[in-house]
């Protein structure tokens, strides 16, 4: 049994060198402090690619590929503290097949020591983890990139357990829901910010998820209202429910994703699309080359084409043949060359080869990323309709002329801003020349200089205001002769805006010829009166003085009376004469500054005299003075005062009151008279107007009063106006410009 | 009465009006000469009036031209002159014409003799 130790140590050493050798743990022992391997078994030196002849060399030598590696270090300061170092999934890289490749170890640097406790050398052991490390970092990986993907989907996690009501999701899922990140969120809550008008679909669409029996596949669009920032937003769920062994749903899990700008820009591509296919215009898109892709419903129909598939044609089918070597040399050339095209061409429908102009547009459509022409989108108005009308407008055109030019009046049209546009025949032979030297502002030239800035003032004054034009004016004919004509004109009104004149010039110059030949036999008669109307009053004044002087007073009073009546005589001599004047704008004023209220005063006091039935009343507040003609004035106050007395015989009083009101001195004539009717108030200042009716021819008159007094405040800068009920009375009223109280007092 | 004496001239081309003028004027103790032509208004010689009554128009005599002679000739050119016109648009070339007074036909006795009794005051 001696021997049997040291067999058996034989054995044993044996037994354990082949242990080691066969451990599919790498081992390796160093001696040393040169660190000698004594010992590497089969593992090690296949995990560091080498054979068995590195035995007995040092570490460094037999691994010199760990140069810059921190082992040397490591197995050193093991060597030298005695104390074991210990490696956890450390990288090592190796040269293997001679290449460079990276491992993972964990590994153990024990130190072996002999029975001082002093360091011999280093027991190496270590387990290759390289293909779990690589396998966890590619999960890793697997796993960012997994996040990677739902954040730039915008996707939400969720994960339920429908038996437990437990909600799991990520942040997103949270922020879709308007939840803010961190809050803990129960299942009914998530469920409480679905949309009312869409929390039917779902409960409907996760039901048949859920159920066992139909097992469909979770994929719906609904809108959540968020619970903090109540904003809605558009969400596409899909998911799907997994089942146990009993058929029992217990994961229902998925994605959510944010579709509010898809929905939206969805929504307006509709719109726009709507808008497209509902314009009446044909719009078409087409490749580059002029394939047509899209034709709108109103294109469809304009070119009598059936469905979307019939329009898929080359545009050079949409023209008429005739046109293609427009849309060759010109329309595709200018789209290329500037990007669009806008003109005229002729389409041709594709049923009946209808002649279709249109006026159209087409223009290049780029790919917003790389920029490059991509296709083309096509615009074209039908125009059949507009040149029907204007044809129908010509031919009417033509007709007007055709009748304007046998109308024996000058007819003429101007535009808004008063040039004339138009003139007919007859004007064109008034003024002997071609119409095209008359429209424009020539017309202007032909106007007697006297008389045009009256007229260039009223016919301003009209395109101005849009009143009608009325103007009388002495023309040049062909002959350098002036004659008279009396220019009216009408604003033509559509859509509440004038957009013409229609004027005319009508020949008065016989008129005014025989209105100026009676003017001025009214003048001289009324001059030729006055001589023997003179010596009557001249005779009859001395002949009154001469009875009075002898005593024979009743003859006296008799010849006095004859001096009034001859008083009458003359004062319809004046009113004749006045007319004339009037008439023929020489109604002249000698101007003076009086005081108005003393002026009145006194033609009150001379009427009161000839009245015994009317009381005068005088009601005064302060006028000042004014400048005008003392007479005239009183002339008007007399007519005004005896219309008054003769058109109320049946009342005993008359108001006169006089005031000063913004910057006018105003004089009333009230009457309690017979009045005047309402449609009648305006026209008793018009010349040789007098009452009508049952009684009123009895009123004596020439009608010329109110005409010849309303006149002459005009022209004196003033106004003059009637209040008057029938049966009531009347107020007639004059007011002129005031003078400065200060200054004239 | 002194004014009584006193010499009043008419020139109006209408008899009728010169005689009725007459009558008053002489009825009022004037003394009173006539013309109904008017080129022969500017001759009188012998006693010269003490105003002149004088008519504008004067069949083809303008009454003014008379004035503005009559005013510029030495001798007469005081004598007062009150124009008579049938149009009273016409009393301010009158006046410019040197007429020291104007009156409108027709015309009121009292006015005609108030004019002429300030002017020969």
């Amino acid at each position: 049994m001696s021997n049997e130790p040291h067999l058996s140590q034989q054995e044993n050493d044996n037994i354990f060198r082949t242990l080691i050798e066969e451990s599919p743990t790498p081992i390796g022992l160093y001696v040393g402090r040169e660190m000698v391997i004594r010992l590497a078994n089969k593992s090690i030196l296949n995990v560091w690619g080498k054979d068995e002849s590195i035995i007995g060399k040092t570490f460094s030598a037999a691994l010199p590929e760990l140069e810059g590696q921190p082992f040397f270090q490591l197995l050193d300061d093991v060597y030298t503290s005695g104390i074991a170092y210990e490696a956890t999934e450390d990288r090592v890289d190796l040269l293997v097949n001679g290449q460079m490749q990276i491992f993972y170890f964990n590994f153990t640097y024990k130190p072996l020591k002999n029975a001082n406790g002093e360091v011999w050398g280093v027991l190496n052991t270590a387990a290759d983890v390289t293909e779990l490390v690589v396998t966890r970092q590619k999960l890793a990986e697997a796993d960012e990139r997994v996040r990677f993907a739902l954040d730039s989907a915008e996707l939400g996690t969720w994960d339920l357990n429908p038996i437990t009501e437990e909600v799991i999701w990520d942040e997103r899922c949270q922020e879709l829901f308007g939840f803010s990140p961190g809050d803990h969120v129960a299942y009914s809550e998530a469920l409480s910010c679905i949309h009312p008008n869409d929390v039917g679909n779902v409960n409907i669409e996760v039901m048949q998820a859920v159920n066992p029996a139909i097992r469909k596949q979770y994929d719906i669009k609904y809108r959540t209202i968020g619970i903090n920032d109540k904003r809605v937003r558009w969400v596409r769920a899909k998911g799907r429910a997994y089942f146990n062994e009993e058929g029992i749903c217990n994961r229902f899990a998925g994605t959510v994703q944010d579709i509010t700008r898809e929905v939206a820009d969805n929504e307006e591509q509709q719109k726009l699309l709507k808008l497209i296919d509902n314009s009446s215009d044909f719009i078409s898109l087409s490749d580059v080359d002029g394939n047509v892709t899209y034709v709108n419903a109103a294109g469809l129909k304009m070119m009598g084409l059936e469905s979307l598939q019939d329009a898929m044609r080359h545009n050079s089918e949409y023209l008429m043949a005739e046109e293609n070597f427009k849309l060759k040399n010109e329309i595709n050339k200018q789209i290329f060359e500037k990007g669009i095209w806008s003109g005229e061409v002729n389409y041709r429908h594709f049923k009946t080869s209808e002649k279709i102009p249109v006026a159209g547009t087409t223009m290049l459509v780029y790919d917003p990323i790389s920029g490059e022409p991509q296709g083309r989108a096509s615009i074209a108005r039908d125009l059949r309709r507009e040149i029907a009308d204007k044809h129908a407008l010509t031919d009417q055109v033509k007709q007007f002329e055709f009748v304007t030019d046998f109308m024996p009046v000058q007819l003429w049209t101007a535009q808004t801003d008063g040039q004339l546009d138009y003139v007919n025949e007859r004007t064109v032979d008034y003024f002997g020349m071609e119409a095209e030297n008359i429209v424009g502002p020539a017309w202007q030239t032909f106007v007697h200089p006297d008389d045009f800035p009256g007229c260039f003032e009223a016919w301003g004054s009209s395109l101005v205001t849009g009143e009608p034009y009325q103007f009388e004016f002495r023309l040049r004919d062909k002959n350098g002769e002036y004659k008279w004509h009396l220019a009216r004109a009408l604003p033509f009104i559509s859509n509440g805006e004038i957009i013409k004149w229609f004027g005319t010039n009508t020949d008065i110059d016989e008129q005014k010829r025989l209105e100026r030949q009676k003017d001025d036999f009214l003048g001289i008669a009324s001059h030729e009166l006055k001589t023997p109307v003179t010596s009557i009053k001249a005779y009859a004044q001395v002949l009154g003085a001469m009875l009075s002087k002898e005593g024979e007073e009743r003859k006296a009073e008799m010849v006095l009376k004859m001096d009034a009546q001859v008083n009458r005589l003359t004062n319809l001599i004046g009113d004749l004469l006045d007319v004339t004047k009037i008439n023929s704008g020489r109604l002249q004023f000698n101007k003076s500054w009086f005081d108005f209220n003393e002026a009145i005063r006194e033609t009150v006091e001379d009427l009161q005299h000839t009245t015994v039935r009317h009381i005068l009343v005088l009601d005064f507040k302060e006028t000042g003075k004014v400048f005008s003609d003392k007479d005239r004035i009183g002339q008007v106050l007399t007519n005004l005062i005896t219309n008054a007395i003769k058109y109320s015989p049946h009342s005993d009083q008359i108001i006169i009151n006089t005031k000063r009101e913004n910057n006018e001195v105003v004089v009333c004539v009230q009457d309690f008279g017979i009045g005047i009717p309402g449609d009648k108030k305006d026209k008793v200042f018009e010349q040789f107007y007098r009452v009508s009716g049952s009684k009123q021819h009895t009123f004596p008159g020439l009608g010329l009063g109110l005409y010849i007094s309303s006149e002459i405040i005009k022209r004196e800068g003033g106004r003059m106006w009637v209040n008057s009920v029938e049966g009531k009375g009347s107020t007639f009223c004059f007011a002129l410009p005031a003078g400065d109280v200060q200054k004239n007092k | 009465m002194s004014e009584k004496n006193k010499k009043i001239m008419i020139a109006d081309d209408d008899p009728g009006i010169v005689d009725a003028v007459e009558m008053i004027l002489e009825f009022e103790g004037y003394e009173v000469t006539s013309t109904v032509d008017g080129s022969t208004v500017l001759d009188m010689k012998d006693e010269l009036p003490d105003l002149l009554l004088l008519d504008i128009w004067m069949s083809g005599e303008d009454g003014r031209d008379i004035c503005k002679k009559l005013k510029q000739t030495p001798g007469i050119k005081n004598i007062p002159v009150i124009m008579i016109s049938a149009s009273r648009d016409i009393k301010e070339s009158a006046i410019a014409a040197g007429a020291d007074d104007f009156l409108a036909k027709p015309f009121e006795m009292n006015e005609l003799l108030e004019k002429i009794k300030n002017l020969t005051k």
